[in-house]
């Protein structure tokens, strides 16, 4: 019984002592896959990752901060986000980006029976097709390529559209 | 001092010479029913003033909807336009590879959607 408990004592004696060894030759001078596994693999007396309350963060503060980052995100003009949740296809329009879609349709079809086409119109045509949504924006674009292949609209421009 | 300035003049001349060759053809525009096609160069130095032929995109950051859009004339003034309203990217990769080196080749269907849009670039259309 004494001989098993001398020879298990041994045994852990030489694996804690060879796991030193090799552990100490795995210096930050050695090791080549960064710093992450080298503060993983590091013994207690090496430097540590510093905690947020060690490195004087208050954690509350921190979070604070991610609370205003996020809130200012949230409150940034819909116009500086891309592409706006309004555009979206599937998202449901604002009655006033209704308004804007249909008061932009009218515009284009009024070019469209002006039947003069150049780059002007088509400035304009891109500007508020880029209001209309996705059915609209379609039959638009169809019916001016339509009226130019068919003469209604007369292009002034090697590229109408 | 003549004979300086002849040899001159004729090197110059077999260095223009050798800088047009290389297998080279000219393709005018031409405008067939909803078919169009033709060298982007030989529009641009036709001695009418009608051929042209080109693509163009439409993107913006405020909006999902995009299009391609493609227009020729031949020299009668025969034209042909077509667009697509959101291409797979493989149209729009055609129409945004035209440059004054192509050959297009523009298909539209009686809609004025464009379905096919054919580019090469190449030394033979300059």
């Amino acid at each position: 019984m004494v001989r098993s408990w001398t020879v298990c004592t041994l045994s852990a004696v030489i694996g804690i002592g060879s796991g030193w060894i090799l552990h100490g030759s795995n210096s930050p001078e050695t090791n080549d896959s960064g710093a992450l596994e080298t503060a993983q693999v590091a013994p207690p007396m090496l430097p540590q990752p510093q905690t947020a309350a060690q490195s004087g963060l208050d954690l509350a503060q921190l979070h604070a901060a991610i609370r205003e980052e996020l809130a200012a995100a949230k409150s940034q003009p819909s116009t500086e986000r891309q592409p706006t949740a309004a555009a979206r296809p599937n998202a449901p329009a604002s009655p006033e980006l209704i308004a804007q879609r249909r008061e932009a349709v009218q515009d284009i079809q009024a070019m469209i029976t002006a039947g003069e086409w150049g780059s002007t119109e088509r400035a304009q045509f891109q500007q508020k097709f880029s209001l209309l949504d996705p059915d609209q924006a379609r039959q638009v674009l169809q019916q001016i390529t339509m009226g130019l292949n068919n003469g209604t609209i007369h292009s002034q421009i090697d590229l109408p559209l | 001092m003549n004979r300086f300035t002849v040899g001159v003049f004729l090197a110059a001349l077999l260095a223009a010479q050798a800088a047009n060759a290389g297998l080279h053809y000219t393709s005018p525009i031409t405008v067939s029913g909803t078919v169009a096609y033709g060298q982007v160069r030989a529009a641009r130095f036709s001695s009418d003033s009608k051929q042209f032929i080109g693509c163009a995109a439409y993107g913006a950051v405020n909006t999902y909807s995009t299009y391609v859009s493609c227009s020729a004339s031949d020299a009668a003034g025969h034209t042909l336009y077509c667009s697509t309203y959101n291409p797979n990217y493989y149209v729009w990769q055609a129409a945004m590879s035209v440059n004054e080196g192509s050959s297009i080749i523009i298909n539209a269907d009686s809609h004025g959607n464009c379905i096919y849009v054919y580019v090469s670039n190449s030394s033979t259309n300059f």
